[in-house]
């Protein structure tokens, strides 16, 4: 059984149809590139995957759970599935190691000291122990996009999803970011990402999905498909991107 | 023109008057926490309640901004006694001053609720918090910081509208004035003291409510 199974999913705004009839099955431990223009449904099929998005159409299956099935429990699901912003989305008003211990204590209800232990354990994987008490204003964007994958980390996910992760940070914080993500790669984490970083999906990512309109245009090995684009749309869209 | 000032009878009544400063400090912050209870529920129903309970919401709002202070009192002080329920002059006061300021409360948190970016809901949900948690650590304190002016501004001039429940006898400072007035037929004198009290308890509530943020809000006490 795949871990994630998208079947025929369709998602309207309105009159709007961002998702036309979308499937795809990802193993345990695979790395997949959601690649593509903006407005083609890649962030939103993401979002589909841990249920922000309601589906008008179609499955989408978790480990087995129907993540649109109205009985099923979203939080209990969440706590498998982890998610990053394109905007960090930290809790302003919490300090790193609040951040970090938050869902772990209210959700889960690990008390405080293991908490914070977990805190400077997931911390650690990112490069940022010597952050813990800092706030979210005080850091620099690739630290609080680090701090917000620690804070999933801290769940123990099955599955990360990462929405656009690196779009809005300065050219030279980028690479920090993604180098955890190759970190999280090399110890088995199961990764989902939506990028523009054509080159670090190239190299960390084992499949590659090209959207276009709403569908998946094209996909498959990430050095194949991004080395010979068997789509126009593809190469075109690879044209613009890397030049 | 001359007028000789002649505090003299005012001042001999000071017991009196420290009575109904007492009263009318008891009413505001009594008040004042009764507000903020409906505040926060109130807004939290209108911001994510059903379309029914919201609906509820927006008509005790709009019926309690849009209507006098002292109607809404002599309602329940003289109004309610025909439907058979009676309150002593204090409790409907407490009534009347809760019911109003819990209405500007929640316009007031509302305007704080949902100038929280959705994507902070979001951050909380795809943690696994429970809608109640999210309200609870997510949004309420930052929320709170951002109306806190605003909140406590609505809470002064709560303070100073205490004064009408003299209109129904209740013993504040603005009514044992007016009784002194009454015994001395020192207008003036009594006045002047009465707004310099006022005065007083609203720079002390200021400086209180600034000193609470900074308690609560500054992160020096890390």
């Amino acid at each position: 059984m795949s871990l994630v199974e998208l079947r025929d999913v369709v998602k309207r705004y309105g009159q709007n149809t961002v998702l036309n009839g979308v499937s795809l099955s990802v193993e345990k431990g695979e790395i997949i590139a959601i690649i593509g223009r903006s407005g083609s449904g890649k962030s939103t099929m993401l979002r589909c995957i841990n249920g922000l998005e309601p589906i008008q159409g179609g499955t989408v299956a978790f480990d087995g759970t129907i993540v649109n099935d109205r009985a099923t429990d979203l939080r209990k699901l969440r706590q498998h599935v982890g998610i990053v912003f394109q905007s960090f989305n930290l809790f302003p008003h919490l300090s790193v190691e609040k951040n970090i211990t938050l869902a772990p204590k209210v959700v889960k209800g690990v008390p405080q000291a293991e908490a914070r232990r977990l805190a400077e354990s997931v911390l650690q994987k990112v490069g940022l122990a010597e952050k813990i008490d800092a706030y979210p204003d005080q850091l620099s964007g690739g630290q609080q996009q680090r701090v917000a994958i620690a804070r999933s980390l801290a769940m123990q996910p099955q599955l990360m999803l990462f929405d656009e992760i690196t779009s809005a940070l300065d050219p030279e914080l980028v690479g920090e970011v993604l180098k955890v993500l190759e970190e999280m790669a090399r110890d088995g984490m199961t990764m989902m990402l939506v990028t523009h970083e054509i080159g670090f999906a190239r190299r960390v990512a084992d499949r590659v999905v090209f959207m276009h309109e709403g569908r998946i245009w094209e996909h498959g090995a990430a050095a194949e498909t991004l080395g010979k684009p068997r789509t126009p749309e593809l190469e075109t869209f690879l044209n613009a991107v890397l030049h | 023109m001359t007028y000789s000032f002649q505090f003299r009878d005012v001042f001999a009544a000071w017991e009196f008057l420290l009575d109904g400063l007492i009263l009318t400090l008891e009413l505001s912050v009594v008040t004042m926490l009764s507000g903020l209870v409906i505040g926060l529920a109130g807004s939290a129903a209108k911001v994510y309640g059903p379309g029914w309970l919201k609906a509820i919401v927006a008509v005790y709002v709009e019926a309690i901004r849009n209507t006098p202070l002292i109607v809404q009192l002599f309602l329940i002080f003289f109004g309610l006694p025909s439907a058979g329920i009676k309150f002593n002059a204090e409790t409907a006061a407490y009534i009347a001053l809760s019911i109003n300021l819990g209405a500007y409360s929640i316009e007031i948190l509302r305007a704080g609720l949902q100038a929280i970016p959705r994507s902070q809901i979001e951050a909380g949900q795809s943690l696994g918090l429970s809608g109640l948690q999210i309200f609870r650590y997510v949004i309420i304190f930052p929320a709170l910081r951002l109306i806190y002016p605003a909140l406590a501004s609505q809470f002064v001039l709560l303070m100073l509208a205490t004064s009408v429940v003299s209109q129904i006898s209740a013993q504040d400072l603005f009514h044992t004035a007016s009784i002194i007035q009454s015994r001395t037929f020192r207008d003036f004198e009594v006045y002047i003291v009465v707004a310099g009290a006022y005065l007083l308890l609203a720079l002390i509530f200021r400086l209180m409510f600034a000193g609470l943020y900074q308690l609560i809000f500054s992160r020096a006490r890390r």
